[in-house]
């Protein structure tokens, strides 16, 4: 009964989406995607297949998508574009099945150069650029290390050894945090870094399975934390120890607030979590359903500010307090992009690429 | 065609009939592909799936040299059509699709592609067609032995031995080979900015494969088969394109087959009984993700039929199968036990010019109840044996996998069969005469197939997808051939075929209403294959053409992921001496002529231009003349 409904829930969203999509069919390209308010979706692509692409979304909604294929010539971004940040006027592709990091022109998304290095980009998550000179990229499904790149030569020009399946990172001062995951394995960590020296200063416990960190409005940290698989009913895997939200005070490095947001052995579900409000609330999801959260709460909302849909990626507009989720129905067909307004009202879906896990605002 | 004989209450089987399995019986009155040995001879070489990609209608998709290849029959999918050794189904009871580059060709082999299949005589699964790989004795033979040394580029060495002996009573064939293979090729990378120049890293393989088969004929009206085919082939995988070229995949396949087929001729009819095990083991690693993965298959088949000649030329056929499947596979609950079993008659009927023939089967299974299958096929030949006229109607199903059913998490037991129909109509002119100097045959095919409740794997939710019965396909074209075969001298020998298929198939119900009308992936439209060839007594010279148009990748065909058309020329130049019973043969081939760049599955590299020297050697002892 449970899976009827899930299929029918499943069904319904998808003719919802197509029917109140906007076509891209009404672009036009000013010159620039660097735009106040617009966006970049990163689309995976399916696994194997070498379709993973950008889209870009302008600040009144207009879609452009395979946009890196338009601007060259019909080459392809690569497999699996698992993440993507801005540097200057340099945007930061990373590229996870290719093992490689490919600089375009953020303008106008023109290739510049790919960073690759085999024997060290074995499994590139995230990147996060200090200035314009140095970028770290989280790196590893199991040991885990965090590269450091130079992006003048563009070479990798340390590597440092973090916990397991390293994730996402944030900067804070003069610290690197890296959430480890624990990729195929089990890790339950944040690596502190210094990046004067560029090496692990702390390890500081959190959750099982760190992946998703963001700053608020206090400098701060909060840290999703999956909940890793338990094997101990193999070959029933389909279970989790509890998902965790954690706020890690980066003064102290010790762990200010901890919320179970899903006991152990639920089922397998989605989360994600995203700041909005100019750091002042959170926003995280758990399988079909959307909450905020104040960063001062003591306790965890009871009522969620979307419910039906489980997002595949989240986050929040800082031009406009818009909430913008992703949804992929599958990863041989198109993703979506809902636009939501802060109170969780519904403003439009999005039609992009294969796979959409995330949108980066300019 | 029936015999009567001079007894009145007796006849004379045809033995042509009697030879012919269930599964060629109902097809050898229509349209069946037979592969000639000279196509056996230079594209058998590597495996299957290069033979069948080159000289049939059959579309090939593979993952690059020497890697892992699916074969589509009229643009159904890779587990919707089948491949059958000696009767038995050979494929993947995990994934229901079956590995052509892991089925070794030899010239003892008969190889011949079915389109009108009906599932009622083959089972599950044949919605394109089916592929047949048979032995037969050669009674005439006495002793032969052929060997056969190949190398080529990318360090690729290949070693094959056969030998067959026996008298008119019991023969013995058995074939061995050895491969082994860097496959380091260069290719350029379409994934990557300026496409550059690249090495392909990581995928070398080795196979080892033998083949044996011993047929017995104790008396005139007895014949006992048995068979036995083990292979074990380590396969590196390499990365795809437009990455790093590191990889640390590898698989590794090990199998055995083993059949005994009895066949007992009584006064009016043929009892047929055959008994099969196979045992299929895999394992599949990748360091990078962590995965160990292994399974191990049991699959047993019992099959039992009588064929029955009554005189007003009215033949029936009816028996039964039987299945039993183990499967221990990292991802399932436990070990898997599954029986079933089917039931079929079919009855044929021959009338002057016409043959009709119908057939129905019900399938047992525990878990569901399936109608019955029906089958109907009506041919003619015209009085002239030039013309041949043929329509049939089949239904056909596919059980679900036992991925499908079992996989952790996300299997769905719950799965209905996918289940559709094909109608069938062709036809075949003998342009010039038969036993001529100047042979040209022309022949035609035009089918509709329509397939429902197509299973899909699809999100439950963003972290658990389970399969469904979600999508309608259907699927139309035309197949033509032109067979030209001209003697111009005592000893040249021209021929030239060339094939031409369109093929329409889409998608008319999907979850996802993007995908409607859209064209299924991977499934060029048009292709034509061009293969001519000149023979002298000691000389051949040859080239083949091979063009595949674009194909789309994703369901909704979106362009930026089509695959381009293509097109492949492949040369051979071959010598020949004899002496008494003694034949070398020096062989050259050149493939990929042109240089081309190509993919048949995306991301996946092929090689460019490359090169196999072959050296053969064939010594026969004739059938003496008392003998004869």
């Amino acid at each position: 009964m449970i899976r009827k409904n899930i299929l029918l829930l499943t069904a319904l969203s998808v003719f919802t989406l197509i029917s109140c999509k906007k076509e891209e069919s009404n672009f036009s390209f000013d010159g620039t995607y660097i735009e106040s308010g617009a966006a970049i979706v990163v689309n995976e692509g399916s696994f194997g297949s070498n379709n993973g692409s950008a889209s870009f979304i302008s600040r009144n909604g207009q879609v452009s998508n395979n946009i890196f294929e338009a601007a060259n010539g019909g080459d392809v971004l690569g497999d699996v574009f698992q993440s993507y940040s801005r540097v200057g006027n340099t945007g930061i592709c990373v590229v996870n099945n290719s093992q490689k990091i490919v600089l375009v022109d953020a303008r106008t998304f023109k290739y510049l150069a790919t960073i690759s290095d085999a024997t060290k980009i074995t499994y590139p998550r995230y990147a996060v650029a200090k200035d314009t000179s140095r970028l770290y990229v989280s790196n590893g499904s199991g040991t885990g290390t965090v590269l450091a790149i130079d992006l003048k030569t563009k070479t990798i020009a340390k590597t440092i050894a973090v916990g397991s399946g390293p994730e996402q990172m944030a900067i804070l001062g003069n610290q690197l945090f890296v959430a480890n995951s624990g990729g195929f394995g089990v890790d339950s960590t944040i690596s502190v870094i210094s990046l004067t020296t560029e090496t692990v200063t702390n390890t500081v416990k959190v959750g099982d399975m760190p992946t998703k960190i963001v700053k608020d409005a206090q400098n701060n940290l909060w840290i999703l934390c999956y909940g890793a698989t338990d094997y101990s009913n193999w070959p029933d895997i389909n279970k989790l120890t509890p998902t965790k939200l954690v706020k890690l005070n980066t003064s102290t490095l010790s762990v200010e607030k901890s919320f179970t947001l899903v006991p152990a052995n639920s089922p397998s579900y989605n989360a994600n979590l995203c700041i909005g409000d100019a750091g002042q609330t959170l926003y995280y999801s758990v399988g079909d359903e959307v909450f905020a959260m104040s960063i001062a709460a003591t306790t965890l909302p009871e009522e969620p500010l979307i419910s039906g849909r489980e997002f595949y990626g989240l986050n929040a507009n800082p031009f406009n307090g818009e909430l913008v989720a992703t949804y992929a129905p599958s990863f041989t067909q198109s993703g979506y992009v809902l636009r939501y307004s802060s109170t969780g009202t519904l403003r439009d879906s999005l039609r992009v690429g294969i796979g959409p896990n995330a949108v980066i605002f300019n | 065609m029936l015999m009567p004989s001079a007894k009145a209450d007796t006849l004379v089987l045809p033995e042509l009939e009697v030879q012919a399995s269930r599964e060629f019986f109902f097809v050898k009155d229509n349209k069946t592909y037979r592969l000639d040995s000279f196509r056996r001879q230079w594209y058998g070489n590597n495996h299957l799936g290069d033979l069948l990609q080159y000289s049939s209608f059959v579309h090939i998709n593979n993952y690059g040299m020497g890697a892992s290849s699916t074969f589509s029959i009229r643009g159904t999918a890779d587990d919707q059509s089948a491949v059958l050794w000696n009767g038995i189904n050979i494929r993947s009871l995990s994934l229901g699709s079956t590995d052509v580059s892991i089925i070794p060709v030899h010239e003892q082999d008969q190889i011949s592609v079915i389109t009108n299949s009906a599932s009622s005589i083959y089972g599950s699964g044949t919605f394109g067609g089916a592929i047949l790989i048979n032995n037969a004795a050669n009674w005439n033979n006495r002793f032969t032995l052929n060997g056969k040394y190949d190398f080529g580029n990318f360090n690729s060495h290949k070693g094959d031995l056969s030998l067959a002996a026996g008298n008119e009573k019991i023969q013995f064939q058995t074939y061995g080979t050895y491969h082994k293979a860097t496959n380091n090729f260069r290719y350029y990378d379409a994934y990557k900015p300026g496409q550059p120049l690249s090495v392909l890293q990581h995928n070398a393989l080795e196979n080892l494969a033998s083949i044996s088969n011993l047929f017995w004929r104790p008396t005139g009206k007895t014949l006992i088969q048995a068979g036995s085919w083990t292979q074990q082939k380590y396969k590196e995988i390499p990365a795809i394109m437009g990455g790093s070229p590191v990889s640390s995949k590898w698989q590794e396949d090990f199998t055995t087959k083993n059949y005994f087929y009895l066949q007992q001729q009584t006064r009016k009819g043929v009892w047929y009984n055959r008994a099969a095990l196979v045992y299929d083991r895999q394992l599949y690693s990748d360091s990078l993700f962590g995965i160990d993965a292994s399974y191990a298959m049991y699959k047993l088949t019992n099959s039992i039929n009588y064929r029955h000649y009554f005189k007003n030329r009215v033949i029936l056929d009816a028996g039964a199968d039987y299945y039993y499947d183990r499967a221990k596979i990292t991802n399932y609950h436990s070990i898997v036990n599954e029986h079933r079993a089917g039931l079929f008659a079919g009855v044929k009927y021959n009338k002057k010019e016409w043959t009709f023939s119908a057939s129905v089967r019900q399938e047992i299974h525990r878990y569901r109840y399936f109608r019955p299958l029906f089958s109907a096929e009506i041919v003619y030949n015209h009085p002239s044996g030039r013309i041949q006229t043929g329509i049939n109607y089949a239904d056909k199903y596919r059980i679900p996998d036992l991925n499908d059913k079992y996989w952790q998490p996300g299997g769905n037991p719950e799965l209905r069969p996918e289940n559709g129909w094909t109608l069938e109509w062709n036809q075949q002119f003998e342009l010039l005469p038969l036993h001529h100097k100047h042979q040209l045959q022309f022949s035609y095919s035009g089918y509709y197939t329509r397939i429902k409740d197509n299973i899909v794997w699809t999100p439950l939710t963003a972290t658990l997808w389970s399969p469904r019965n979600v999508k309608n396909t259907q699927h139309t074209g035309i197949e033509a051939r032109l067979s030209n075969m001209l003697q111009a001298t005592a000893t040249i020998r021209i021929h030239t075929s060339i094939l031409y298929h369109y093929n329409h198939s889409t998608v008319t119900k999907d979850y996802n209403p993007l995908s409607e009308g859209n064209f299924i992936r991977y499934k060029p439209q048009h292709s034509l294959k061009i293969n001519t060839s000149l023979e002298d007594r000691n000389f051949m010279l040859g080239f083949n053409y091979n063009y595949i148009s674009a194909r789309f990748t994703d369901e909704e065909n979106n362009p930026f992921y089509a695959l381009k058309a293509y097109h492949l020329l492949d040369m051979f130049i071959g010598f020949k001496l004899s002496y008494k019973s003694f034949t070398p043969q020096f062989q050259f081939q050149v493939n990929n002529l042109l240089n081309t760049r190509y993919e048949t599955i995306r991301s996946y590299a092929q090689p460019l231009r490359n090169f196999q020297i072959r050296i053969l050697f064939n010594y026969s002892t004739p059938k003496s003349k008392k003998n004869d």
